[in-house]
């Protein structure tokens, strides 16, 4: 039972590896952006994507809430 | 020469341009009418029941927007030949990727729960259990997929789309004003009671459900499958027209049947809607609910591809549905997986899947400015698209739809921060 379950968790972190791996390579191979952004761009862009981010929990918020109060 | 043959030769430009826009014409007939999915039948059955006719105008409108953003993912397909997470890890490197991915993952996989509740939710109107109406909706989407070739996937899809039309034939059924219909479509007006935190998340569910982020990889992805070349781009423009009168109508007589039918009848989805209905009419209740179950599976099968293309083409494992499962094995294992995962949260029982199925468009929405903005950024590199990035109208017209977006989600931000501000603008 015990060298099953073994087998079975060094499959899994296999798995894990590979994944991980697939990340990486990932990572660089679109390290360096084919469009260069200016700093006002790319300013503006995180500033959206914060206030998106804001939006999206405000939501899960209320939606917990209304669950909450059995809506 | 015969008298066909006559025919023939006088039309055969005409005949030609048929057969090859017959070709070409599928993934924006199938991304339009998918749109219309399970969430978004219950998002226009509650527009009617709450508001009547008084918001079809909005959902006129909401028609040539979808078409104006998708038509940029089949130029951007057709030039580039990548499906849009490769297009954005490849501009904008990793750090911009991964959030594009995640976002699509998030909102592919809430979206996929709603295809679901509502699958279940119309089976169970005709007293089929929810675990039944799983497991046989989880083996037509497997069975769907493993043909090996995109052609066959296209027409069955194209099969379901067609079934989505039901609502058409079912409005007429109820003698509609066809007078009402064409002037609450046409002439813009708020509802009585003016604006309200009911009205502003209504608005936002159908932004939600007729544009949502799904829908940009999935037509760029099927324009890429598909192997449609720059000649095309009239065709897929065509095509994508098609879809967004397609959408439209079907919204419009979904709306003309709950406005008519259950105006001021308190309903929370579409199945509940159906129900009401049947006694009424038992056509059209039934109607309502074979087209509910219709919308959840074409929806479903559009969104769980979406998100393997993705997952496929940044990691770049086989990902065409023209591949068999071993040649393309994580493609389908993650096609699989989000169908298993999705289709296993609706049966867990006491679920607020109506409550979730309302947010689910509300969140799509409030994440497509992002989409949206990498799409634009895209279409202006001159380096790419030559002759076919953005011209300065088409720029307005979607930055326009972008600032419009964020000012809507921020006034359901502010709605549900403070629930009294929309009497203080009264």
């Amino acid at each position: 039972m015990s060298i099953k379950i073994n087998r079975l968790s060094d499959q899994f972190k296999n798995i894990f590896r590979v994944w991980i791996q697939a990340i990486r390579d990932t990572d660089a191979k679109y390290k360096k952006p084919r469009i260069k952004m200016t700093l006002g761009v790319r300013i503006a862009l995180i500033s959206l994507r914060v206030y998106l981010i804001l939006l999206i929990s405000l939501s899960f918020f209320k939606l917990f809430t209304l669950i909450y109060q059995g809506h | 020469m015969g008298f066909f043959a006559k025919i023939y030769y006088k039309f055969h430009r005409f005949i030609r341009a048929i057969q090859l826009f017959l070709m070409i014409a599928g993934p924006g007939i199938i991304v339009m009418i998918a749109d219309n999915d399970a969430g978004g039948i219950t998002t226009y059955s509650v527009t009617g029941s709450k508001f009547g006719y008084s918001l079809m105008w909005f959902l006129v409108l909401l028609g040539p927007v979808a078409y104006c953003v998708q038509e940029m993912t089949v130029r951007l397909g057709a030039v580039t030949k990548r499906g849009h997470a490769e297009a954005i890890f490849d501009a904008f490197g990793s750090f911009w990727g991964w959030f594009s991915l995640l976002d699509l993952v998030l909102t592919d996989w809430l979206t996929m729960i709603t295809e679901f509740v509502g699958m279940t939710a119309a089976m169970s109107i005709f007293h089929v259990p929810p675990v039944v109406t799983v497991l046989c909706v989880w083996s037509l989407m497997i069975f769907m997929v493993l043909q090996g070739k995109y052609w066959t996937w296209e027409k069955m899809a194209l099969l379901f789309c067609i079934i989505n039309l039901i609502y058409v034939p079912a409005a007429f059924m109820i003698h509609p004003s066809i007078k009402d219909i064409l002037y609450n479509s046409f002439i813009p007006h708020l509802p009585k009671g003016g604006f309200s935190p009911d009205l502003s998340f209504l608005l936002m569910a159908n932004i939600g459900t007729t544009i949502a982020p799904w829908m940009l990889f999935f037509q760029q992805s099927t324009v890429v499958d598909k192997n449609m070349q720059e000649k095309d781009i009239p065709y897929g423009r065509v095509d994508t027209a098609m879809g967004a009168v397609a959408t439209v109508l079907v919204a419009v007589f979904l709306i003309a049947i709950t406005g008519k039918l259950l105006y001021g009848v308190p309903i929370e989805s579409a199945a509940q809607a159906a129900i009401k209905l049947i006694p009424i009419n038992q056509w059209v209740g039934t109607f309502v609910a074979i087209g509910l179950f219709d919308a959840g599976f074409l929806g479903a099968i559009c969104i769980s591809l979406a998100s393997s293309w993705a997952w496929g083409e940044v990691f770049g494992w086989a990902h065409s549905l023209n591949h068999k499962v071993r040649e393309a094995p994580w493609f389908y294992a993650y096609y699989f997986f989000d169908l298993m995962l999705a289709g296993t949260v609706v049966l867990i029982p006491k679920a607020p899947l109506v409550l979730i199925t309302l947010f689910v468009q509300v969140i799509s929405v409030t994440l497509l400015p992002a989409a949206l903005v990498f799409l634009i950024l895209l279409l202006n590199d001159e380096e790419t698209m030559g002759k076919y990035k953005n011209t300065l109208l088409e720029n307005i017209l979607n930055i326009g739809i972008v600032l419009t977006l964020i000012i809507i989600s921020t006034a359901y931000g502010l709605g549900t921060l403070f629930p009294n501000i929309y009497n203080w603008i009264k």
